[in-house]
Parts: structure tokens; sequence; C-alpha cells
């Protein structure tokens, strides 16, 4: 008799908390579209040097559909990049996306009120059961390589400071200035003045790769991995970006997407700088888009 | 995410991204605006201490402004103020929405984005008075035309905006002193935390990428000695120790003392939801309009009180304390004309008389035969 009647109350008990704000935002919602990303296989050398050749071009292109990213706060409140073309090709080790988009502005700049442009291809780690898209979820991760505009320019050689103030005066330049070698001393007292270097943030302009690998389980929950192998290059061009990514199919790094069981799921998400898109403020896909990978 | 929290200083409970979770114990400073002189000691302290690096050429993490015309970063308090829309005080609470009620769907905190000349005039509107002086105008308190320097650290809030605007969950508040800090390891440099703080107490570094703030000067804080834009105020204007909420106040605490027991210190902008925690002595001969605006409705009994420092020994003895010492006086006592500063475990610290001692020398020193005469 008691049994009959704790058990409708219980229900009713987790179904009003399924109601709550904490239950849904935990909620995870897995969507998986029609579309399908293959992956062209081609012996020999990939081209990632220069994402303009017409040795990608002239690939067959999907073209995938991106809108603003909706369920963490803090959103993206309007569209920017909507859509992107996708290219994909592989040689049995390494496998390469090609990325291109239009954009009337090349937003590499780093400064207060200055964002880069960026794009980000996504795996699952299980590629059997993929999570929620858009930053895993719990126990369930998936991996990232985000490209930036602004790694690539600082890894070129761009300084911020210098691009953004170029009569600045800094104290202790002395020891930097032309003709004076800066002891090794010295250069550790400089390093020091820079809490994020000295810790070793690997968001320090200059010292991130160009495209960095990335492990998340949940928007809380989002680590630079250790070991980065990904590669890429971007170029902006008449108002386009063309944008190369590329990976091994297999590395041994446990926080690393396999792809070498020839299928898994893929997503994108793109951020335009000068709508100031930056971290959850992206345009992402609607779901996963099943990945084939030729062989 | 949002949680039922309670505000003391907007007297109700309002909603916050985190619960409730306040720190073992709070950092907290008060600043007697009266007593300031603008020489900017604190800013440059703070500056040669902590922000002489590459990429913090623009920073301040401490800095002083005239009051009306002058901000840093430029226009922030019109451009917060003007966001948040009318800002009501009820009889005993604040009925307006906070920073954080007002945030627009999709958003934790109500915020915008700075522009980068902001920060390029550190002391911009320094010393211009609110009018024009009239023909034939004297002096009365307040002032026909008047201006105030307004001194300005992060406030290490209880409820920090840019910690609730994270999304990397990078920032931090620290269970043992309520600190506010940004784990430089983990910042990525999304900048959502500078656009958050009402106060726009966060600055981004080019060089690093990342958004760099106040730090309280938490190794000296951790060995109980002031922060260095306390220790090194030429003005004597700056008191620090530690916060408690009112219901716990304690009378021999001299935060506690100036914020709960006399009242004469508020907190900036209470309306504004974070619950900050550097507190104002507002000044006197300012325009309390403005003042209220500021501080809040609690303005004119404040400024009454501090008027009547004089017959309030107790008062005026801790108001004395005020830049004594570069130890945090944690408590304090007034005896026979004396205030004495101790540490929390009760060892004394400094003391100083009530009124200043003055000695009359006799016209003529008997021991050397000679008449004292000022020759000069
Ligand atoms: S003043 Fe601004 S930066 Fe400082 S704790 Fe409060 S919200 Fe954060
Ligand atoms: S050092 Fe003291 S008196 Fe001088 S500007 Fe700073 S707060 Fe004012």
């Amino acid at each position: 008799m008691q049994r009959k009647i704790i058990f409708p109350i219980l229900t009713v008990l987790l179904l009003l908390w399924y109601c709550t704000p904490e239950a849904s935002a935990q909620k995870k919602e897995v969507k998986i579209l029609p579309e399908k990303i293959v992956s062209k296989f081609q012996s020999g050398v990939l081209q990632l040097t220069d994402p303009t050749s017409s040795l990608w071009l002239n690939l067959p292109a999907n073209t995938v559909k991106l809108i603003p990213q909706d369920v963490q706060e803090p959103k993206l409140a309007q569209p920017a990049i909507t859509s992107l073309k996708v290219r994909s090709v592989n040689n049995g080790t390494w496998i390469a996306f090609h990325i291109e988009w239009e954009d009337a502005t090349e937003d590499f700049n780093l400064r207060a009120d200055r964002y880069s442009d960026g794009v980000a291809v996504e795996f699952p780690l299980n590629p059997k059961q993929p999570p929620d898209h858009r930053m895993g979820s719990e126990k369930e991760p998936i991996h990232l390589l985000l490209w930036k505009a602004s790694q690539q320019k600082a890894k070129e050689g761009t300084s911020f400071l210098a691009l953004n103030y170029p009569n600045r005066w800094s104290d202790y330049s002395p020891y930097e200035l032309p003709g004076s070698a800066v002891s090794p001393a010295r250069a550790a007292d400089i390093k020091n003045l820079l809490p994020a270097v000295a810790l070793g943030n690997p968001i320090v302009p200059g010292t991130a790769p160009v495209v960095e690998e990335i492990y998340a389980e949940t928007w809380n929950k989002v680590l630079v991995q250790e070991d980065q192998d990904a590669k890429g290059k971007g170029t902006w061009k008449d108002g386009r970006w063309y944008v190369v990514i590329a990976r091994p199919l297999f590395t041994p790094d446990p926080q690393d997407a396999p792809l070498d069981g020839g299928s898994s799921y893929v997503s994108f998400a793109c951020w335009d700088g000068v709508k100031a898109n930056q971290g959850p403020r992206k345009m992402v896909t609607e779901g996963w888009l099943a990945l084939e990978i030729g062989k | 995410m949002s949680h039922e929290v309670f505000n003391w200083q907007i007297n109700r409970k309002m909603t916050y991204w985190y619960p409730e979770h306040r720190p073992r114990r709070q950092f907290a400073g008060v600043f007697d605006i009266n007593k300031c002189i603008a020489c900017q000691t604190c800013s440059l302290a703070c500056k040669t201490t902590w922000t002489s690096g590459k990429g913090q050429e623009l920073m301040f993490w401490n800095s002083v402004e005239t009051k009306p015309w002058g901000s840093y970063p430029t226009g922030w308090d019109v451009k917060a103020l003007s966001l948040l829309g009318p800002q009501k005080w009820g009889a005993d609470e604040y009925v307006g929405a906070t920073v954080f009620e007002a945030a627009p769907k999709g958003e934790r905190v109500l915020q915008y984005q700075p522009e980068d000349m902001d920060w390029c005039n550190v002391n911009l509107g320094e010393d211009e008075c609110s009018g024009m002086i009239e023909k034939g105008a004297y002096l009365k308190i307040p002032h026909a035309v008047w201006f105030f320097y307004l001194q300005r650290i992060c406030n290490h809030c209880t409820y920090p905006a840019c910690l609730a605007a994270c999304p990397r969950g990078a920032i931090y508040k620290r269970p043992e002193d309520g600190v506010v800090l940004i784990d430089q390891k983990n910042c990525n440099g999304h900048r959502e935390c500078m656009k958050a703080c009402p106060y726009k107490r966060i600055f981004f570094n080019v060089v690093t990428g990342t958004s760099e703030k106040c730090i309280a000067c938490y190794p000296s804080l951790e060995s109980g000695k002031s922060n260095r834009c306390f220790e090194t105020c030429i003005g004597k204007i700056r008191l620090q120790g530690w916060i408690n909420t009112p219901e716990k106040a304690q009378e021999d605490n001299p935060v506690d003392f100036l914020v709960h027991i006399r009242k004469v210190a508020l907190p900036l902008y209470p309306q504004f939801g974070t619950e900050p925690n550097i507190y104002y002595i507002p000044p006197k001969q300012a325009d309390p309009v403005f003042l209220r605006q500021m501080f809040g409705p609690g303005v004119d009994k404040a400024i009454a009180t501090y008027k009547n420092a004089k017959d309030d020994p107790e008062l005026l003895g801790l108001l004395l304390l005020q830049g004594s010492s570069d130890r945090i006086i944690e408590r304090f006592k007034v005896k026979d004309g004396t205030a004495i500063g101790y540490t929390a475990k009760g060892a004394e610290i400094v003391r100083v008389p009530l009124k200043e001692p003055l000695y009359v020398r006799p016209y003529k020193d008997v021991a050397l035969d000679v008449f004292r005469h000022n020759v000069t």
C-alpha cells in the first residue's frame, strides 16, 4: 500500500526537478544532421600551406549551415557567419579540412575592443555515441581543433603591442633596447612580469600553436591539451577566409578523438571578430554531421 | 543559472549566477574622500609594484579620478548608470534592478563593451569643478560649485560580476579572504569579465592575451601588512581590514565600526548589486543629490555623523588611526584621549593621541642663560 503511494510521489518530484533550470541546463541534446562530409582519400603529402590552392578549390564542397550558439550564456544574440564551405581529404595517416567562408573584414587584432576571427572543427571522443555537439557533456568529451587568426598572426611575428601602440613607453624596456643584450637573469625577470607567460598559459599570443587542440567535457571543463599535433593555416583574400586544419587520423593521446575507424561525426563553429564573437558567442552547426573517411 | 542570494547593501534578496557563498572573512577598505589630495601616490605605488610589465602600459589597478567630470576608464560610471536605467530606492531597500537582474536574455550580467581609447586618458577631467563660479560666490557647505576625488581599486565584491560572467570559470574568490582573482593560467582572454564589471576594474593585456585585475596585494595581506595603495597614502585616507555582515558586526573591528556601527562609510553604487567591499566616507562639500546617487540613501546621515566626529571620541580616534601604520589594524580602542590599534590577537600596533600634544617652552633657557628667539 505504502509503496503504491511513494512511487507516484517520487515520480512527480522527479518530473518537477526535471523542469528546474538546473536540470534543463544538464539536459543534453544530441542532434545528427542529414548531411555527410566525405573525406576523400588522396595519397601523398596533403596541401597544408596554401589554403587558396586550386588543389583545394577544385574539390567538391559541402555547404554547412551555422546558427547562433543559444544554449549557454553568454549566448550569441545576432547571427554572424551563417554558412561554411567544407572540403576534406586524407592520406591514410593525416586528415585535413578545408573551410571557406565569406567575411568582409579580416579580424586578427587583439586589444580590449578587438576580437579575432576563428573557426573550429570538432569530433566526439566516442565515434559511436556522440554527445551534445556544442561542448560535449560530462564523461562524454569532445575534441576541438581551433584555428584563430590572432594566434596565426602572432606566430608570424605580429606584436599586438607594437601594432596598437606604436609610440608606447614601457619603463623597463631599456633592458631590451637594441644593442644591449638581455641577460638570462633579466629575461626571467621580464617573464615574471607577465604572469600568464610565467604560468605557461597556452593562450599567450605567439606561444600557442596556430591550431590549438582542446578537450572539452561541458562548458566549464575546457582544457588545452598537453599534446598538440594539429596543423593549419588561414588566408584571407578578397572578403573570404580559406582555412586548412589538419590532424593525424590516430594518435596515442587519450584526449584525441580516434578517426581511424573509417567513420565518426564532425561539427563546426565559427567566430566573426568584427561582431565581437568570442568564446561561447559563436556560430555553430545545428548538430553533428556524419563523417566518412575514404580509404 | 540563477540563484537567490542576500545582499545586505540593498537589503534584499537578489539573483546571482552562483549560490551565496561568503568567504571565511572578507577583505575590505574604507576611503575617507574628505582627506584625499589626489597626489596619486597610491596609483604609482600600485603601478610600480604590479603593472610595470609589457602590455600593462594603460593599466592602473588603482586610480584616482575627479568627480563629477573625471573617470577612468572614460565614462565608466555614466555608461553603467544609463545602461541600468532609473535606480529607485524604497523606504528600506533598493527596489530597482541590479546588473544581474537587468541582464538581457542570453546574458549573465548587464554589460557593455568599453573602447580601447577609454583606458588612454587616465586622469581626464582632473580638478575640474562642477560648474562656473558665479560672481559674488562665497564659501558655504555644501559648496555651490564643487569637486572631489574618487579613489578606486577593485572592490573585491561579494557577488563579483566579473566572476559570474566568466564562461571558463577562470575567476575565483578566495575563501580565506574574499580576494577576487583571475587565474592567469586558465584565463582565455574572452573579456566577458571586462564587459560585465560595472566598475570597469578589469584590464586587457595585449601581450599575454589575458585579462588582469587588482590582486589586493595578497602577498602582503597574507602577512598582516597593508596593501601598497593603503600603506603609501599621503593623505592617510585609507583604512584596511575585514568586514562582517551587519548582524555579525563587531564594535571593535575598525571597518565594522565605520560601516555598520556609525554608518559613516558607504559602498559605491550599491544598486549595481555586486556588494562591493570598498567603502567611502562621502565628501561633505559636494552636492548631496549627486552623492545619494553614488552612495545610496545613507549619505546625509553619514555626513552628519562625520561632521560630528569632534564630539565622538571613538569615531575621531579611529579616523586618526587611519594610515598610522603599515600593519592591518584589526581591533581598536579609544581610551583616555588615545586611540590604540591592535592585531587580531590583541597585540598593540600603534597608538595616537586624539589631540596633538602642545609643548610650550619657556621664553628663557635658564641652563644656557639665553633667550629663545626666532632669529630667522
Ligand atoms: S569591482 Fe569589478 S573586477 Fe572587482 S570584484 Fe567587483 S566585479 Fe570583479
Ligand atoms: S595616496 Fe591617498 S591622498 Fe594621495 S591620491 Fe591616493 S588616496 Fe588620495
